[in-house]
């Protein structure tokens, strides 16, 4: 007997999400060189796209080992920050009474200005590489934390009973349903907090390092190497966007269903 | 999985039902993150079955349900009609003795979902199961049942059991004879409907 024929959906190729962006970026890269050549910019304060390129391999060496500092503060601290995340959002998902005492505070911990923090753990814990790593665990919890409790709680209840009609445990019930549904939810969280990481890291080397990029960002800054502080700038947003990618491969990875799903859910 | 307001639910005498009863939602509820072998698969699994011998069984019923060579799939990339299919093989794959089927078909066309009542009959006469079939269609209350217990509306009471008579097997024609017009007259004069009533 024969019904419908099947429906396979197929991904978006990569190039068609690669390719507008990255015209659009050689776009404003060639308008920001044309400006420099049309208002005859002093490269000293606004340097044009090649004399950054230029300060970038200049000292490749320096932009990589401090890049590395960085890097491993943001690794560190999002790590332990997404173990932090996952924790408190199941225990927010779990315990209602929990919930309304800790999440009021979850929120005020956020409305706290970094630097502020920064400082203090500098106090706290000296030039160390831990300062940098809190700040980072600060900024990354929450987002994770936030979403697992919203992806926990977004469990379809008549998914729960079916469950437990073919006798399942809540041990099980919680692995076999609730994280799986959750899964999605804690990606968007950590691609959150992975973009943010590298916020963390920097305020974190600006209150005091020996190393980072950050710090190598006050220091060009105070001798007024603007070509340098852009190849900065240029690092640090490569490096949020490269962790960022990598996040999203950890997904497509761990949970590939969730990408043929999105196209449409058939009422 | 329901208590009763008042008297009992057992099942063959039993009446610690959890486990022992197959329950089929009008969603097909199958887990996006399972492929459909494994969701067929999963009461079996839950039960105590090791994962490589349910496997095997999905397969096999999967073959029977018309979804052979779908095993591979994830729900979302196949259509409404396979999946309802998937979500009965899941149910009568779990090996209960009593199977509630809450308007299974409810999501579906019309033409669809008179193609599945005749595969549902095709499957059910294989099995030993006894069906519990809750529907609003009267056509496919009689088509499908041996007995059709009628509900008012609010409050739900049994207004009436009808034994259908119909031999079976029962293809489309049965429901242009004359004693499915008879047994449909008397479903509907039962439930209290003027079906003809237009307006306040």
């Amino acid at each position: 007997m024969t019904l419908e024929s099947p429906v396979v959906k197929r991904r978006v190729a990569w190039s068609s999400q690669l390719v507008p962006p990255a015209l659009f970026g050689l776009l404003i890269v060639g308008l920001w060189e044309l400006a420099t050549i049309v208002f005859d910019a002093d490269p000293r304060l606004y340097p044009s796209p090649s004399d950054i390129v230029g300060a970038i391999i200049d000292d490749p060496a320096a932009l990589l080992r401090n890049a590395g500092i960085t890097s491993l503060e943001m690794v560190l601290g999002f790590l332990l920050g997404a173990i932090i995340g996952v924790l408190i959002g199941i225990a927010l998902a779990y315990s209602k009474r929990l919930r309304s005492a800790v999440y009021p505070w979850l929120i005020v911990s956020q409305t706290i200005p970094i630097p502020a923090v920064a400082a203090v753990l500098v106090i706290w814990f000296g030039f160390t590489i831990l300062p940098k790593v809190l700040v980072v665990v600060l900024i990354a919890f929450f987002p994770i934390a936030v979403n697992t409790a919203d992806g926990l709680n977004s469990v379809d209840p008549e998914m729960v009973r079916l469950m437990r009609t073919f006798g399942a445990s809540k041990a099980r019930i919680f692995r076999e349903v609730r994280i799986p549904v959750a899964m999605p939810y804690i990606f968007s969280g950590m691609k959150v907090a992975a973009a943010f990481s590298v916020l963390g890291a920097v305020f974190g080397e600006w209150v005091g390092a020996r190393g980072g990029l950050g710090y190598l960002l006050l220091l060009e800054n105070r001798a007024v190497n603007t070509d340098a502080v852009f190849a900065i700038i240029f690092a640090l947003s490569l490096l949020g966007v490269s962790f960022f990618g990598l996040i999203v491969l950890l997904e497509r990875l761990a949970i590939p269903w969730y990408h043929t799903v999105r196209q449409q859910e058939p009422e | 999985m329901e208590e009763p307001d008042s008297g009992e639910v057992s099942v063959d005498g039993r009446t610690d039902r959890l486990g022992h009863c197959g329950y089929m939602p009008q969603k097909d509820l199958l887990m996006p993150w399972k492929r459909l072998r494994d969701n067929v698969a999963l009461g079996r699994v839950v039960k105590g079955t090791p994962r490589p011998e349910a496997r095997a069984e999905a397969d096999e019923i999967m073959e029977r349900f018309g979804l052979g060579g779908f095993g591979d799939y994830y729900p979302s990339q196949i259509s409404g009609g396979m999946r309802q299919r998937a979500a009965l093989a899941r149910t009568f794959l779990a090996g209960d003795d009593v199977l509630l089927l809450d308007e299974p078909f409810g999501a579906l066309d019309s033409l669809t979902r008179l193609q599945m009542q005749s595969w549902l009959m095709h499957i059910w006469q294989e099995s030993a199961a006894s069906v519990l079939f809750i529907t609003h269609d009267v056509d496919e209350a009689i088509r499908l049942s041996d007995r059709v217990y009628v509900l008012s509306d609010r409050p739900a009471t049994n207004a009436t059991t009808i034994d259908v008579d119909l031999p079976r097997p029962r293809p489309y024609e049965t429901v242009l004879s004359q004693r499915f017009a008879q047994l449909k007259d008397r479903a509907l004069r039962h439930l209290h409907t003027d079906v003809d009533e237009v307006g306040p």
